[in-house]
């Protein structure tokens, strides 16, 4: 959708604007997609982030999972080695590849993307602040982010295709995965 | 063109660092110890936006949401799911300070997992982080024996047997099964409720002993004493009995001291152990300065453990292992250490002593007769403290600091108030004061 120097510099946009260094683990990053996009995602997550251990981190316990058709089932992808993992990870190239990756799949399908638009408004003067809110509910810097997003000029056929695209934007941003 | 001169217009401002807001102090503190985003309608959120509290008062509120009640089980359990997501959150970080994961001889043992819980070193640090008015000393002291309540629909397997197995091997123990589902609290294992009447100690030449044995039998030290946490780690296989020489459960040793201490071995310099040179041993390390650096540690809190061996129920597999604690002969003695072979060892009185020289540089060389004087000469380590202090550390602000770099003021990360905490909670010994202090610090607001 977007060229990939587009996507780098605007990822640093979002980037870290306070010192920590803390990364949201697997079960985190996957329960904050799970309350934007709704429960159909929840195969994408559990395929692109759970299974993700060692590069977002977060242990699990053996003693949790009673339904899965595998014993380790998907909270212990590898098994009882998964529940001495970090609770969080550093790792950053593979986890933007990955994130990148999976805000392609939520946006692109028509079910997920539905949900987390189901209250953005349609005015043009809202409907950026809203999205940004989606992943930055309480950001001091929405404003600034807004003008930043606009500069870019987005043009789409349709409004759907625009928020599409932007709804990408900030999902592929950095800042709303740190804790 | 335009997009690379936009962003690299936003570089300078990127790298200036800012004081958390009021939310975003509890948005990060409630991400961190729930793996989750608050909702909307967040009653600590909206006080906070409303002004009542400040964040830090968030999250101090958001930790009192998971306080254990007299049962041990997280308050309104049924509808308090912020509490339940915290116990989860705490309980596998507090899983991850300890290293070993798997029973010796799982394979052929499958059952261990489903009798022993694996979890319990866990499950005392995270009961001692959400009682109230207890004292952080406590994990390694007393011989309760923890394991996880857990509640869920009956489980389609179980972790040491596969779906098939579940009715053909599980139905003798049912009653005894470790619970399985979603944490919601922390209880005690009945003492001789899980009495059996005889093991066997070889996988291929077993011999039947019929003797009475209790899985719940813990020699008090807490943690340190519990059946779980002296089976992942004492690194003897099935049947082994300690002889004073090269066959002691040193590993145990090892890895508490990593697990509770924060440090690897050796911890004792030349000069600490001369004393201990064995000249005439006939073991090679016990005659030289430099392995015993490391043996005297190992060994003398090892030979505490001399009367434990691994045993399994059935040897014919499909069955779960256990420690065995032999009775003592009162005819037979023994020194802490012999570091001589003696097949007899075993059966002695254990007592054996901790040497263990702090990063402060005080040296503890003391005697050790139980699970529980282990357990006291371990909390008079510095480093039992600040092993705990730099573990928070790294889980609320994503900082590495290991222990040597506290100690030897190494880190640029590292500030006075890191220390101010530490002395707060050496002084008060409470593991939830400790939580409080860091969340209460400008380490934490400023996300420095």
């Amino acid at each position: 959708m977007f060229k990939p120097i587009v996507l780098f510099f605007f990822m640093l946009l979002f980037t870290n604007t306070s010192a920590t260094s803390n990364y949201g683990n697997r079960h985190y990053i996957s329960n904050k997609l799970l309350k934007i996009f709704g429960e159909s995602s929840s195969d994408i997550l559990n395929s692109e982030i759970m299974s993700q251990i060692q590069i977002f981190g977060g242990p699990c316990s053996l003693m949790e999972d009673v339904n899965q058709d595998q014993p380790m089932g998907v909270n212990c992808p590898n098994g009882f080695s998964d529940s001495k993992v970090p609770m969080n990870s550093e790792e950053k190239m593979q986890r933007s590849k990955v994130v990148s990756n999976v805000c392609k799949q939520l946006v692109k399908r028509d079910k997920t993307f539905k949900y987390a638009i189901r209250n953005i408004s349609t005015k043009e003067d809202h409907y950026y602040t809203d999205l940004i809110k989606l992943f930055y509910p309480f950001s001091d810097e929405v404003k600034e982010k807004v003008n930043k997003l606009k500069k870019l000029n987005i043009k789409a056929k349709t409004l759907d295709d625009k928020m599409r695209k932007i709804l990408e934007l900030i999902c592929l941003s950095e800042r709303w995965q740190k804790l | 063109m335009k997009y690379i001169l936009l962003a690299i217009s936003f570089i300078p401002f990127l790298s200036l660092a800012k004081e958390l807001s009021n939310v975003e102090i509890y948005y990060k503190c409630y991400g961190q110890l729930t793996s989750d985003v608050p909702d909307d309608n967040d009653i600590i959120l909206k006080a906070i936006i409303n002004e009542k509290i400040n964040g830090s008062e968030g999250c101090l509120q958001l930790l009192d949401m998971a306080d254990l009640n007299e049962s041990g089980d997280i308050y309104d359990y049924k509808k308090n799911t912020v509490g339940l997501k915290i116990l989860k959150t705490i309980n596998l970080f507090h899983n991850t300070w300890f290293a070993s994961f798997l029973f010796d001889m799982a394979n052929d043992f499958p059952m261990t997992y489903d009798l022993i819980e694996p979890e319990a070193a866990a499950l005392h640090i995270t009961k001692n982080l959400l009682s109230k008015n207890i004292k952080y000393e406590e994990i390694v002291l007393g011989n309760d024996v923890l394991q996880g309540h857990r509640i869920g629909d009956k489980p389609k397997y179980y972790v040491g047997g596969g779906k098939e197995r579940l009715e053909i091997d599980y139905n003798n123990f049912g009653g005894l099964l470790i619970d399985r589902g979603q944490l919601i609290g922390v209880k005690k294992a009945q003492k001789n409720r899980a009495v059996f009447n005889k093991f066997e100690d070889h996988l291929f030449y077993p011999k039947r002993h019929e003797k009475k044995y209790d899985i719940h039998y813990s020699p008090g030290g807490g943690l340190l004493g519990e059946n779980s946490y002296i089976l992942l780690n004492s690194g003897r296989t099935l049947g082994v009995t300690m002889d004073g020489g090269n066959v002691m459960p040193r590993k145990y040793t090892q890895q508490l001291v990593k697990d509770l201490l924060c440090r690897n071995l050796p911890v004792l310099d030349n000069d600490d152990v001369k004393k201990y040179v064995v000249k005439d041993s006939n073991i090679s390390f016990a005659k030289k300065e430099s392995c015993m650096t490391c043996h005297v540690t190992l060994d003398y809190t090892a030979a505490l453990l001399r009367n434990t061996q691994m045993i399994t129920y059935d040897s014919g597999g499909k069955s779960f292992a256990s420690m065995y604690f032999n009775e003592v002969d009162p005819k037979i003695s023994f020194d802490q250490v012999t570091h001589f072979k003696d097949l007899n060892y075993y059966k002695s009185k254990p007592h054996g002593r901790f040497v263990f020289k702090s990063l402060n540089g005080k040296l503890l060389d003391t005697e050790i007769t139980s699970f529980d004087e282990l357990g006291r000469a371990i909390t008079g380590v510095d480093e039992f403290y600040s092993c705990a202090l730099v573990r928070y550390i790294n889980f609320f602000t994503g900082k590495s600091i290991t222990i040597e770099d506290l100690y030897l003021r190494k880190s640029d990360i590292l500030k006075g108030e890191h220390f101010e905490i530490l002395e707060k909670f050496k002084k008060e010994k409470s593991l939830r004061g400790l939580v409080r202090n860091i969340l209460n610090s400008n380490i934490y607001k400023n996300g420095e």
